[in-house]
């Protein structure tokens, strides 16, 4: 295999980590699995990827939990973290519109963002792209 | 027989004398006339009264020895060589009486003289004294020692009611007990000592009655007789005790008058004080004017309101000068002068009224713009001060800043004016009745509201006629009883009354009794129209319904994204699969499809459910057979996740009318939620367990208990937890499940109520009423 970079996908629904992580596996990727939050955190710590494919909405640990854990870690700040979520802008809310409202409020902080949001139903080739441009 | 004629030499005073004794008439038996006078002083006294007399005189008694027929010569010169000369030269038979017989013989004549007076005097005395005793106005007596009366007058007789006769001869003793006694103690000795002047004493009269008497007494030693003086002292004694007691009466009233002039003195300047202090210290505004228009009282409110002080003021006819700029007569000058054609010629446009209680009193009210910053409105009392005769002696003026009250009576009208509006343009009738049921307020919004042209209510309609008898009088129940609201009032006591076309108009009744010094003086009564209210809260139920469809479609796209996102994995799955000639991977790939095939069958189910707007469909089902079926659909699901599931159950419940499948559906959900709580429990160590209990409450029909010891809710999640399309499982979750049971058990009349604990546990509770069906 040519490309060999390490990408973690976090969701607590394995059929989506099923379908990410063949998609990914097909054009080259080692991919390592989490299902929730906390062993997001552990597996990013275990493992060091070269990304993380992070969901919003999961139990246990929320995904913009494990963002700020991971992005306040001085050695796991670097990697770069695309957000995917069911949420968009159809409910009134996106998640580039959260995290730009939330950097502005000021909160402590609060700054922190991932460097790419992705939204479902996933788009394969929006999905692979991002990553090329993260990496 | 001839007189003998006497010659006197000698013209000192002796030679008057005998002059006197012989010229004088009683002595004219003597026979003896003088006739001549002899001295060598021509201006001695014997000389000069013969003279008088025409008798002849000399200075030369020889002149006189040849007087024919002369008997006697009476010679007074005390000399004896002139004796002798006469006795030589006399002639023989001519006696001469020297100066020692002369003294003799007009001493003797001197002494005759003088008894001749006494006897007479004596007589004169005794007449008188016979006459002053008989006819005095005093009572008179003359006792003895013995007491015994010996002489009395008339008016002592009469006194004592006797003859003059009778009363001689009574003794003291039987007249005067206590002169008697008096008597008796002289016992004859001293009685000179018997003597009283104005002695009080009372004497029996002969018919026994007494007599009181003023007595003096003196006793007459020569004649040893008592003389006693009575004066009737009975009218004097009358007098006297008038006297007395007028007198005792004057010290009296003297006294009592006295006594009330110092009180009413005290009172005068104890009210004189207490009208000052009154006035001075009064918070109401006083002047006082005296009839001369000068002011003698300015008091401390007044200086606040006016700005002028005391000082400045009393004693001036100032007094329009506060009101005013320049001066003119203001009303308490007008009444001081009793001018009440001025008073009603400059206050007619003031408000003046004659004063109801105070006779010449008036009243007025003014806006006087020169008064305080911006004019002050006044209102002014005078009070005309009366002397006892009426006429005016002055006027107390009190002042009143009403400018509070007239601007409150502005708002108050105005207030007034807003609620007459309020109540006219009140899209709610109002209705109020006086105590005798009659109508004093019928607004427009009644006739709006029950059909009427305003015209046709007022005064022409009674309660009855505008409510209807049927909705009237349950009103006047509502209104002593406590069904709507507290005694008294009317919450929201939900009617139908027939309007003029008799149709029934929902309405919705509110009010309140009146009541003034606590006794019922009517009522009104809201009436509120609540065909527009109705319509209102359906158009509010189908917004709210319009904004769950919303949030519903929201909510859907979300869950359907996520199955697609499931099927377009599933399609990729296969996909793949098929180009790598990997059965597994297409294997997995349409087990992914056909889950989330039953995942649009669950979602559009229990929209379904949730959307529909039709009753229940009822039947008879047993509570206990029907958790049965559920408990056994989930126990394989259960037994793969290691939860353990306990049933128990009243022996009897009894059948209930409920919608069977429906709340299948609710057992299901809530049953499911359950396992999946204590899931993560149940695979690490065998522990987790849900209970289950059907039971039947004392007033309910049945109760469903589902219990579980898994993670347990915090108090977010449990505020959220009825939320459309909330859900804590991620993309397992259509966020329906909840909402669509409550609504399930709602429609039953039941509740859907649970219990929680973060980390321990969960426990819900469905509780269903008898089916009144």
């Amino acid at each position: 295999m040519v490309n060999s970079k390490k990408i973690l996908i976090v969701d607590d629904d394995s059929d989506v980590v099923l379908f990410i992580a063949t998609v990914l596996k097909d054009n080259g990727y080692q991919t390592i699995e989490a299902k929730d939050g906390l062993e997001g955190l552990d597996m990013a710590i275990a493992h060091h990827p070269d990304l993380i494919l992070l969901d919003l909405m999961m139990p246990q640990k929320s995904g913009i939990s494990l963002l700020n854990d991971l992005k306040e870690n001085r050695n796991l700040s670097s990697i770069p973290i695309i957000m995917v979520t069911g949420v968009s802008g159809e409910t009134g809310i996106d998640l580039e519109t959260f995290f730009e409202t939330r950097a502005k409020s000021q909160e402590t902080n609060f700054s922190i963002k991932p460097d790419g949001y992705l939204e479902k139903p996933i788009d394969i080739n929006k999905l692979l792209n991002l990553i090329k441009e993260s990496i | 027989m001839r007189a003998y004629n006497v010659v006197i030499i000698g013209g000192r005073q002796e030679c008057v004398t005998i002059m006197d004794l012989i010229t004088m008439d009683r002595l004219r038996q003597l026979q003896m006339r003088l006739v001549g006078v002899a001295d060598t002083d021509p201006l001695a006294p014997g000389v000069k009264k013969a003279e008088s007399l025409g008798i002849f005189t000399t200075n030369d008694y020889r002149d006189l020895l040849g007087i024919q027929r002369l008997d006697m010569i009476i010679d007074l010169t005390g000399k004896e060589e002139i004796n002798q000369a006469i006795q030589r030269n006399k002639p023989p038979r001519v006696q001469l009486i020297n100066h020692a017989v002369a003294r003799l013989f007009w001493d003797f004549l001197s002494l005759e003289e003088e008894r001749y007076h006494v006897e007479k005097d004596l007589k004169k005395s005794q007449n008188k004294y016979k006459h002053l005793f008989d006819n005095a106005r005093e009572g008179l007596a003359l006792f003895n020692k013995q007491g015994v009366i010996i002489e009395c007058n008339f008016s002592l007789a009469r006194m004592l009611g006797y003859s003059k006769e009778e009363l001689e001869q009574k003794k003291v003793s039987d007249l005067c007990i206590k002169l008697s006694e008096e008597l008796l103690k002289c016992n004859g000795r001293k009685m000179d000592k018997f003597a009283f002047t104005g002695i009080e004493m009372d004497f029996i009269r002969k018919d026994g009655s007494l007599l009181p008497v003023e007595l003096d007494s003196t006793w007459f030693s020569d004649e040893k007789l008592y003389q006693v003086m009575l004066k009737d002292i009975t009218f004097k004694k009358r007098l006297e005790d008038a006297r007395k007691n007028y007198s005792k009466r004057l010290k009296k009233e003297v006294a009592k008058r006295t006594g009330e002039l110092i009180a009413s003195e005290k009172e005068m300047v104890k009210q004189r004080r207490t009208a000052e202090g009154i006035i001075h210290g009064s918070p109401i505004p006083m002047m006082v004017l005296d009839n001369d228009h000068k002011i003698i009282y300015w008091n401390k409110a007044c200086e606040e309101l006016t700005g002028f002080h005391s000082q400045d003021m009393i004693g001036t006819d100032r007094q329009w000068a506060p009101f005013y700029p320049k001066k003119r007569p203001v009303l308490s000058d007008l009444v001081v002068d009793d001018d009440k054609e001025a008073i009603k010629y400059l206050y007619k446009n003031m408000h003046l009224k004659k004063s109801p209680f105070i006779e010449g009193a008036y009243e007025a009210e003014h806006f006087f713009k020169h008064l305080g910053e911006t004019g002050t409105h006044i209102h002014i009392h005078v009070t005309p001060i009366r002397d006892e005769k009426g006429g005016v002696q002055g006027a107390i003026v009190t002042f009143q800043d009403i400018s509070e009250r007239v601007k409150m009576l502005q708002e108050i009208k105005q207030r007034e004016d807003f609620v007459q509006n309020l109540i006219q343009n009140s899209i709610d009738g109002i209705v109020a009745i006086n105590e005798r049921g009659e109508i004093e307020i019928c607004n427009p919004g009644v006739g709006k509201i029950l059909g009427y042209d305003p015209a046709e209510i007022a005064g022409k309609m009674s309660y009855q006629d505008i409510l209807s008898e049927q909705t009237a009088s349950p009103i006047k129940k509502a209104f002593y009883a406590d069904e709507f609201g507290p005694h008294g009032k009317i919450v929201n006591m939900e009617a139908k009354v027939p309007n003029k076309n008799k149709e029934l108009i929902p309405v919705r009744f509110s009010g309140t009794l009146l009541y003034e010094n606590e006794k019922e003086i009517g009522s009104v009564l809201f009436i509120q129209d609540l065909r527009q209210i109705q319509q209102l809260q359906k158009e509010k139920r189908q917004a709210q319904r319009m904004a769950a469809i919303g949030r519903t479609v929201a909510g859907l796209a979300h869950y359907i994204k996520n199955i697609l996102t499931g099927l377009q994995g599933a399609s990729y799955l296969v996909k793949s699969g098929t180009t790598k000639v990997d059965p597994v991977l297409i294997e997995k790939g349409l087990s992914m499809m056909d889950k989330n095939i039953i995942q649009i069958n669950q979602i559009v189910k229990d929209m379904l459910i949730y959307s529909a707007d039709k009753s229940p469909d009822y039947q008879s089902v047993d509570p206990v057979c029907l958790m049965k079926e559920v408990i056994e659909l989930m126990s394989e699901r259960a037994k793969l996740t290691g939860v353990m599931i306990n049933f128990d159950h009243e022996s009897y419940v009894g059948e209930v009318k409920i919608n069977k499948m429906a709340m299948h559906h609710c057992l299901l959900n809530i049953l499911s939620n359950a396992i999946d709580a204590c899931t993560l429990k149940g695979i690490l160590d065998g522990q987790g367990q849900v209970n289950i209990c059907v039971d039947r409450p004392d007033g309910w029909a049945v109760r469903f208990l589902i219990s579980d010891n898994g993670i347990g809710m915090n108090k977010k999640i449990q505020n959220k937890l009825f939320t459309d399309f909330f859900t804590t499982k991620g993309y397992k979750g259509t966020g329906l499940g909840l909402p669509v049971t409550k609504k399930i058990v709602h429609d039953h009349g039941g509740e859907l109520t649970f219990q929680s604990k973060e980390g321990s546990g969960t426990t819900f509770f469905i509780t269903l009423p008898f089916n009144k069906n």
